[in-house]
């Protein structure tokens, strides 16, 4: 687990997991629909830094969320930060007690339509999302 | 015997509408929707007959609730749900049936997917605004419309580009 009080400042090559709470977020092809990405509450956009954490680790920390929160995980999107970068969108490291890689997405415009426009080609780099382990789903 | 079936006006964009004040104008108004509820009753014509309003109906079922994506969504208001069940209803009776879900700012969506870069997802507000974004290959759109009870033709061409290609 990465160490809360010396966070590194995030690089644009750095990947960051989205997880995915709710069904409808995923099409039948397990590719992430750009509702998935919407800024709420605005302006932040909750993600967690993959830093040196491993695969088991970072499920970990989505299946203690929804576990906690009563909801199923559904599975993660993974996006390299440079990919919010080059829509003009900022990534800042938000730690948490219980998750010290926390960062939120911020710098999203107000405007509904330019929200969509932008989370359209997230998502669209985001590809498909992983399942998570038979285990912790 | 070969019957050849070709759009129509009775499928077209928005020709129920009436914008007529008099009481003949709201009686054909009244006749016409009526008419097309029942073709979109038709499996192969309407979006009813194909299962979008059960669809749409589960989505609001399961937004229902604050929280409902485990990041403090705003519940999807009762007003967004019935916006998104009319403008169902004034799509042309061939357009494709969009897939249908939420946003965590309380908003129905409908999306119209071909593939990642070639997508058309619009957002209906409680307002009666029509957010859209379009991906189109190289290209992109995107913008508000206000739902009048006209399916807006700006959102109609959109899903002919990239449902057509």
């Amino acid at each position: 687990m990465s160490d809360g009080g010396t966070m590194p400042p995030i690089e644009a090559n750095e990947w960051l997991a989205r997880f995915i709470l709710y069904r409808k977020y995923l099409r039948q092809d397990r590719t992430v629909r750009p509702d998935a990405f919407i800024p709420h509450p605005w302006p932040n956009l909750s993600v967690t830094r993959h830093l040196q954490l491993s695969q088991t680790e970072l499920w970990k920390i989505g299946q203690d969320v929804t576990r906690q929160i009563g909801k199923k995980l559904h599975g993660r999107a993974d996006v390299q930060a440079f990919v919010f970068q080059r829509q003009k969108l900022r990534v800042a490291a938000a730690p948490l007690p219980e998750n010290p890689n926390h960062a939120n997405v911020v710098s999203w415009p107000e405007e509904k339509p330019a929200q969509k426009i932008i989370t359209a080609q997230i998502a669209a780099a985001a590809g498909k999302a992983l399942d998570p382990p038979q285990s912790q789903s | 015997m070969m019957l050849e079936m070709t759009p129509s006006t009775s499928t077209s964009y928005a020709v129920f509408a009436s914008h007529g004040t008099s009481a003949t104008a709201q009686f054909i108004a009244k006749q016409a929707r009526s008419g097309r509820r029942e073709l979109q009753e038709s499996f192969t014509l309407g979006m009813r007959g194909k299962g979008a309003f059960d669809e749409l109906s589960k989505v609001y079922e399961e937004c229902s609730e604050p929280n409902w994506d485990g990041y403090d969504a705003l519940p999807v208001a009762e007003a967004a749900y019935q916006l998104a069940l009319e403008l169902l209803e004034t799509f042309p009776l061939s357009t494709p049936l969009p897939s249908f879900g939420a946003e965590p700012d309380g908003h129905i969506t409908m999306e119209w997917y071909c593939s990642p870069t070639r997508t058309l997802s619009v957002s209906v507000s409680p307002e009666g605004e029509l957010h859209y974004a379009a991906l189109l290959g190289d290209s992109k759109a995107y913008g508000t419309e206000p739902f009048f009870g006209e399916a807006p033709k700006a959102i109609v061409d959109l899903i002919q580009r990239v449902m057509v290609a």
